[in-house]
């Protein structure tokens, strides 16, 4: 071992951090070399000078000021385990969502249209690529489906001659105003049947819309009066 | 550090010190019940050493005040999961040294002040040439600036709070070796600085 070898081994022996074996071989080698002396009585002035530091007073108005911040963080957090954050959240979450539902029935005017959503077990469009899709949802596509009593109205319609009132509640229309038409029909025939389709817009017939929406499950039908 | 992690639970060594009394280790487990005076007691208790922990760590005494600050709010946190069997000490230290840690990250200081850039005259050298022994502490305090943050945390521990290197160890978590080559390469520092600053104000 030379000189530089014993440096860390005396900065230890001055704080008594050396096993006896250690101790004995450092004492040795500073009984023969007199740099490694030197350098050993310098480093325990050094020594006592930081052992020093620790035990400067501390001022009292440093703690006091210490405790004053202290008390101020646990009134915060003790009001905070109080209440919690989340507490908070969850509150402003039920206000957010009670606002939002007063909104929608606000805005829902009563007796206009009623959606019904089908299940739909079929995919509408499989095949179609993502920008069509894309399109369909941003204008969706509607379509009307006649219903029974619509179809059945067309169908009596184009059986029912030109000028013929189909509203049994009318008054019969005259033979002559009935031979203005290209056919001449009966009348008691159509006054007297239940049916009670009318080509006039007293009774409208109800019009069903149908959304197709991006999921293919979930077709939406409008009933419209 | 080799651990910034604050542990909850002390690994090292039981420490035979002065928060080994049965009075402060009573406090301690009245204060995980609830117990707001008995926290006022174990921040009387502990204060100035956290505090003395903390300056010398951070080289200042504002600084070291917001440090001290932070270990007693987090003890308070952790209230529940420190262990009362336990001396609360080495993990108010390891706190500390955690703490002053995050300091140094969110001020973004360098590991250490190099030797040059320390003034001599503006440590307070006594012109008469025969340095006081207060100019003479206060240039070991600059000397502790000069060294490594995890250099610092081992000799401040050990030299000024007087742990054992094992109990120094436990602290910082990492084996005894290393803690021992960090403390004498920092007392070797330490030693060097203070020689140099006495060669140039010559």
């Amino acid at each position: 071992m030379n000189c530089p070898d014993f440096e860390g081994l005396i900065a230890l022996d001055v704080e008594g951090d050396l096993s006896d074996l250690q101790s004995r071989a450092v004492s040795g080698h500073l009984r023969t070399c007199h740099s490694c002396r030197e350098f050993a009585e310098s480093l325990k002035v050094s020594q006592a000078l930081l052992k020093e530091l620790g035990q400067e007073p501390v001022d009292e108005q440093m703690l006091q000021e210490v405790r004053r911040r202290v008390r101020i963080g646990l009134a915060s957090e003790r009001q905070q385990r109080g209440f919690p954050v989340w507490r908070w959240a969850l509150g402003a979450g039920l206000v957010a969502a009670l606002t939002f539902a007063a909104l929608i029935l606000l805005h829902h005017p009563r007796g206009a249209a009623t959606p019904v959503v089908a299940d739909r077990s079929t995919p509408a469009n499989p095949a179609l690529p993502s920008a069509a899709r894309k399109d369909e949802i941003r204008n969706p596509k509607i379509e009307t489906r006649p219903t029974k009593s619509m179809q059945a109205a067309k169908e009596f319609s184009a059986r029912t001659p030109k000028g013929v009132r189909l509203n049994p509640t009318l008054p019969a229309p005259s033979p002559a105003q009935a031979t203005k038409g290209s056919q001449r029909m009966p009348s008691g025939k159509f006054s007297s049947g239940p049916l009670r389709a009318s080509t006039d817009n007293q009774h409208p017939q109800p019009l069903t819309v149908k959304l197709i929406t991006d999921n293919p499950h979930v077709v939406i039908y409008w009933l419209v009066d | 550090m080799e651990s910034q992690d604050v542990a909850l639970t002390m690994t090292g060594p039981a420490p035979e010190r002065e928060d080994s009394r049965p009075e402060s280790a009573q406090a301690l487990e009245r204060a995980i019940a609830g117990d707001r005076a008995a926290f006022d007691e174990l921040l009387h208790c502990y204060e100035r050493r956290v505090l003395m922990t903390a300056w010398r760590l951070l080289g200042s005494k504002e600084d070291a005040q917001d440090a001290a600050q932070e270990v007693f709010l987090r003890l308070y946190r952790h209230l529940q999961r420190v262990d009362p069997q336990r001396p609360l000490l080495p993990w108010l230290y390891r706190v500390t040294v955690n703490v002053c840690h995050d300091l140094h990250r969110k001020r973004r200081w360098d590991t250490a002040i190099p030797v040059e850039e320390v003034d001599p005259a503006r440590l307070a050298v006594d012109p008469a040439g025969e340095m006081a022994r207060a100019d003479q502490k206060r240039m070991v305090a600059a000397a502790l600036q000069t060294l490594t943050e995890k250099e610092r945390a081992a000799v401040v521990l050990r030299d000024i709070q007087g742990l054992s290197t094992r109990e120094v160890a436990g602290v910082l978590g990492s084996a005894e070796v290393t803690v021992r080559t960090r403390i004498w390469t920092a007392r070797v520092k330490i030693k060097k600085f203070v020689e140099r600053l006495e060669r140039r104000r010559s």
